[in-house]
């Protein structure tokens, strides 16, 4: 006679628990903090690191997509710095604070190129007109197990005018995000879905950048960025080395 | 090495091309499973809850099997029935219900040899039709088909000449990618700068049903195609170039 409540009961706690956890991880984001917020949490990240600077002034909020922004900064120490934020459970969380623009490449999702941002900020009296990032494959080639095997070497480039843009987060160009996907198309899937792994062709490529001054000389790294005094919270980035130019093809 | 339960299902998951002859044999061979366990219901059906007989089957199908690559095939060889024996310790707690039901649970691990007989059907006609030695199974229709230059080498303006590939498309040569000199060759070309496939082709469409996979470069002067696969590097060469405006630079 009492089962059928029960049934209903367990039913009715299962949806609700259903419902809280889709809430919980799926929600769409909240607006995104405003100057004054922004300032006072980084602040309260550099104080809670004990680090003598301040966040000065924010350059500008770039929403990479929905859920993550990148936002660039000056501190008082001069410091042309980069945040990143996401929106995490339930707010938006500072995940990483950095003292230092190098270029950075901010992988939201390793097996998805569209998810990848280039993000940089250059201190603009620096003289330096171009930022140049590079994607790199090497050539790969030889015989194995009696067949042979060639991979072309990949190297393309993406021209960032400063005096344009002296900070930003920008996605991949299209072809970068083309050859990457073509790479990684190719990789076995014999795998379990279970089991999300990184792909292993998406690793080969190297990610670098130079810069160019007026006089069409390469600008070293030591000018163009401040040594880095500080660098909080975690980091699914992939940092980007500077090229020397020997070893471009 | 690897347990895999239900086989069959995670085949389907794969991405990528449809695979028409695979995907053919695998209705097949569950429909050949389902005629004969058919034909052991009828024998006695009193006996038997048809449901509790699918289970049972299913279950059955779970085994330890070996896996290998024969001729870029994965092959699975059930080696240890572990459902049936899960079956048996289930099954047997009830008088006479393991009798009832042993036909099914044998039949389960059976089929592991079903599928094991349509992957090397589906393989060995799919070695006459889409022979891995023709370009045209992988380059069958190139309407949307468009060159990307992905090395300095290649010219940013070059082109495909659709016509031109498509009529060559069928008289393509497979050749080595390196004859006798290639070592020196490629070792040349690195100190030289230079690329020899800069060219990435996308949007090539494989011959339909093939289930191939495949990133397909384009060489300097536009009459080489290469063509990798998850297990293969494979070099075709034209008579004509394919490529417009590759030369000038």
């Amino acid at each position: 006679m009492r089962r059928p409540h029960i049934t209903w009961i367990w039913t009715s706690v299962a949806s609700v628990l259903l419902l809280v956890f889709m809430w919980w991880n799926y929600s769409p984001p909240s607006q995104f903090p405003d100057e004054r917020q922004l300032l006072q949490e980084m602040n309260d990240m550099l104080n809670q690191y004990r680090s003598g600077d301040k966040v000065a002034d924010i350059q500008q909020a770039i929403q990479a997509d929905r859920r993550h922004v990148a936002v660039p900064y000056i501190s008082d120490d001069g410091n042309y710095g980069m945040s990143f934020w996401i929106w995490g459970k339930w707010k938006w969380e500072l995940i990483s604070l950095e003292s230092n623009g190098e270029p950075r490449l901010w992988m939201i999702d390793r097996n998805d190129p569209t998810s990848y941002f280039l993000t940089w900020n250059v201190a603009p009296e620096i003289a330096a007109e171009k930022l140049n990032a590079y994607i790199i494959r090497r050539r790969d080639y030889g015989v194995m197990d009696g067949k042979t095997y060639y991979s072309p070497r990949v190297q393309m480039s993406k021209e960032i005018v400063l005096a344009e843009e002296s900070f930003g987060a920008i996605p991949l160009p299209p072809t970068w995000q083309e050859v990457l996907q073509s790479s990684i198309h190719l990789d076995e899937t014999e795998t379990f879905p279970l089991f999300t792994s990184y792909s292993t062709a998406a690793m080969q490529f190297e990610f670098k950048w130079d810069a160019v001054g007026g006089n069409g000389k390469s600008v070293s790294q030591e000018i163009l960025f401040k040594s880095p005094q500080y660098s909080y919270g975690s980091s699914d980035f992939q940092y980007m080395m500077m090229i020397d130019e020997r070893e471009l093809e | 090495m690897i347990i895999r339960f239900i086989r069959g299902v995670n085949e389907i998951n794969e991405y990528g091309p449809f695979d028409f002859l695979s995907n053919l044999l695998t209705v097949l061979a569950w429909g050949a499973i389902f005629y004969l366990s058919y034909r052991i219901y009828r024998k006695n059906p009193e006996q038997q809850v048809g449901w509790k007989a699918f289970l049972v089957l299913l279950i059955g199908i779970s085994s330890f099997s070996i896996t290998w690559v024969m001729a870029n095939t994965v092959i699975q060889i059930a080696v240890l029935p572990l459902g049936v024996w899960i079956l048996y310790f289930i099954l047997k707690r009830k008088e006479g219900r393991w009798e009832r039901y042993r036909k099914f649970a044998w039949l389960g691990f059976g089929a592991n040899y079903i599928f094991l007989l349509s992957i090397l059907v589906a393989s060995s006609i799919g070695h006459f039709v889409y022979p891995t030695d023709h370009a045209e199974t992988f380059v069958s229709d190139v309407k949307e088909a468009s060159i990307l230059s992905i090395h300095p080498t290649g010219n940013a303006k070059a082109v495909l000449n659709m016509r031109v590939l498509n009529s060559e498309i069928q008289s393509l040569k497979q050749s080595q990618i390196f004859d006798e000199s290639w070592y020196e060759d490629t070792l040349y070309q690195e100190k030289a700068k230079y690329e020899r496939f800069p060219y990435l082709l996308k949007d090539a469409k494989p011959k339909w049903g093939s289930g191939h996979r495949s990133t397909i470069f384009v060489e300097k002067d536009g009459k080489g195609l290469l063509i990798q696969t998850p297990t293969e590097h494979l070099y075709f060469r034209s008579t004509q170039s394919f490529v417009e405006g590759g030369d000038e630079k």
